[in-house]
């Protein structure tokens, strides 16, 4: 009974710390000219302060549901209820038309952002897949050590 | 007519959402609704506990393309009722623009707008979005004007023309708002009755991310709701937003210009002053304790005429779209003919 509980306990604990070391990717479309993107305007763009990418083309965000409350905590320190309120700020003030896309299933997202090249969004690197494309953040791949959003 | 009026209404919102339906991400609708109940020792009337079903907002967008916007809200307010026997409560339309953008740089905007002036204004009554059941009084309440009545000290809505903006440099980045309006008036949606215009700015700096902001509005006019008295406010802001705290100021200076015995501007100025100051810690992610405290000063060249208002409440997030909502206001006042009364408000405020 005793084997039992510890056997459990790091299974829970190897679980957790599988939670923890999961990274998250930002992705676009392939059509996309972009490769590379800063943190500072990764925050830009999340906060709807950036809506157009360089080439002119209208940003449309999209979010995958498991990797929100992670994602939002490294790139702002945010829970997910303080980016809502900041949606709703946005909206109701009008200045801007819709919260971002949920996805609850990386793919159905990884589908929307095939078929819809002004999307960017974030999900697990465990879930993505080639049919879109995986930016650098400052210039960093998922596998460098400095890699921000892990 | 306005019982008219609700009906055309309610029918472009049911072919809006038909329409919605079908072109799911170029139009959408949102909105708010909060309800409150409220009790004072002021009088007799303030110790009856009230219940005020105070809005319900209708936000609607529609994307014309990448560049162009039409975004609309309509509001109810204090549950209205028209009919040929009796009236009470508010409809109408909070704002109605068409937006250009060109580049995240420079936007245009044709139309109502809510005038961007300080944090709130341009949100206004979208309670699910700040902590307290109301926006602090001392900044955003009907204050005296030039020839009596009330209102706020600068323009709540506007209609014109409205450039805006964000330019960015690393982490930093600057947001401006300008426009020009019709300015205050007893038609001002359709016509100005006055040769000067109503003109405003609003920039928003912040240095280091979206943790700080500072913030600086501008508006003046001839207010033609006041005998055409000339009307300046300016006012400052500043924001610290971090993971669990959140502070926030606002200061504003307003400066009205008086009327002789004939009801004409002499071009001497009320100035008014007011500010508040508030602080929230957010634990157990849910549960935000705040406290702000205000102060107003109708006339700074009379003495001992200042108001204040001290407010302590919490507000909980049941979901991410429904806030509980509680607090007590301490309203304070030096003018020997107004006494000292405390206000308790509960509501519940909710997003969709």
């Amino acid at each position: 009974m005793k084997k039992l509980l510890i056997i459990k306990i790091i299974a829970l604990m190897i679980g957790l710390s599988s939670i923890s070391y999961a990274q998250i990717v930002i992705v676009v479309n392939k059509s996309n000219p972009l490769n590379e993107i800063s943190i500072n305007e990764l925050k830009q763009i999340f906060l709807a302060q950036r809506t157009s990418f360089q080439n002119g083309k209208s940003i449309e965000l999209a979010e995958y549901a498991k990797s929100k409350p992670k994602f939002y905590d490294q790139l702002f320190g945010w829970t997910v209820l303080k980016i809502k309120k900041h949606w709703m700020g946005l909206i109701f003030s009008g200045m801007h038309s819709s919260t971002p896309k949920e996805f609850k299933l990386a793919s159905e997202l990884i589908e929307y952002i095939q078929n819809n090249d002004g999307v960017i969004g974030f999900m697990d690197l465990s879930e993505v897949d080639k049919r879109v494309k995986t930016l650098l953040i400052n210039g960093k791949s998922v596998n460098n050590r400095d890699y921000p959003l892990q | 007519m306005k019982l008219q009026f609700c009906k055309i209404l309610l029918m472009c919102l049911v072919f809006a959402l038909s329409v919605s339906n079908a072109q799911e991400n170029k139009f959408h609708i949102n909105g708010f609704f909060d309800f409150e109940a409220e009790v004072s020792n002021k009088d007799a009337a303030g110790k009856n506990w009230t219940f005020d079903q105070h809005h319900l907002n209708i936000i609607t967008n529609y994307l014309i393309d990448d560049h162009f916007r039409v975004s609309s809200e309509i509001e109810w307010e204090h549950g209205p009722l028209f009919s040929s026997s009796s009236s009470s409560g508010n409809i109408y339309l909070a704002k109605a623009f068409l937006e250009y953008k060109h580049s995240d740089a420079l936007l245009i905007r044709a139309g109502k707008f809510l005038s961007p002036f300080g944090i709130y204004n341009e949100r206004h009554d979208a309670t699910p979005t700040f902590l307290s059941s109301f926006l602090p009084q001392s900044i955003y309440g009907n204050q005296e004007q030039s020839i009596g009545g009330k209102g706020r000290l600068f323009a709540k809505h506007s209609t014109g023309v409205q450039l805006l903006g964000s330019l960015f440099w690393d982490n930093m980045s600057l947001k401006y708002q300008v426009y020009l309006s019709n300015g205050r008036g007893p038609n001002e949606n359709e016509k100005d009755n006055n040769s000067n215009k109503g003109i405003g700015w609003r920039i928003v700096f912040s240095p280091i991310g979206q943790e700080l902001s500072f913030g600086s509005s501008f508006y003046s006019d001839r207010n033609g709701n006041a005998s055409n008295t000339l009307q300046t406010t300016i006012g400052f802001d500043v924001e610290y937003n971090f993971a669990d705290e959140h502070i926030e100021a606002e200061y504003f200076i307003p400066k009205l210009e008086k009327v002789d015995g004939q009801g004409n501007p002499n071009g001497k100025f009320r100035t008014v002053n007011g500010y508040y100051l508030l602080g929230a810690y957010t634990f157990l992610e849910r549960v935000t304790p705040f406290i702000r405290f205000e102060r107003f000063d109708s006339d700074v060249d009379i003495e001992s005429n200042t108001e204040t208002i001290t407010t302590i409440g919490i507000n909980y997030s049941v979901t991410s779209s429904v806030f509980l909502k509680a607090e007590m206001q301490l309203f304070g006042f030096q003018k020997s003919l107004l006494e000292n009364y405390e206000l308790f408000v509960t509501s519940i405020a909710v997003a969709f």
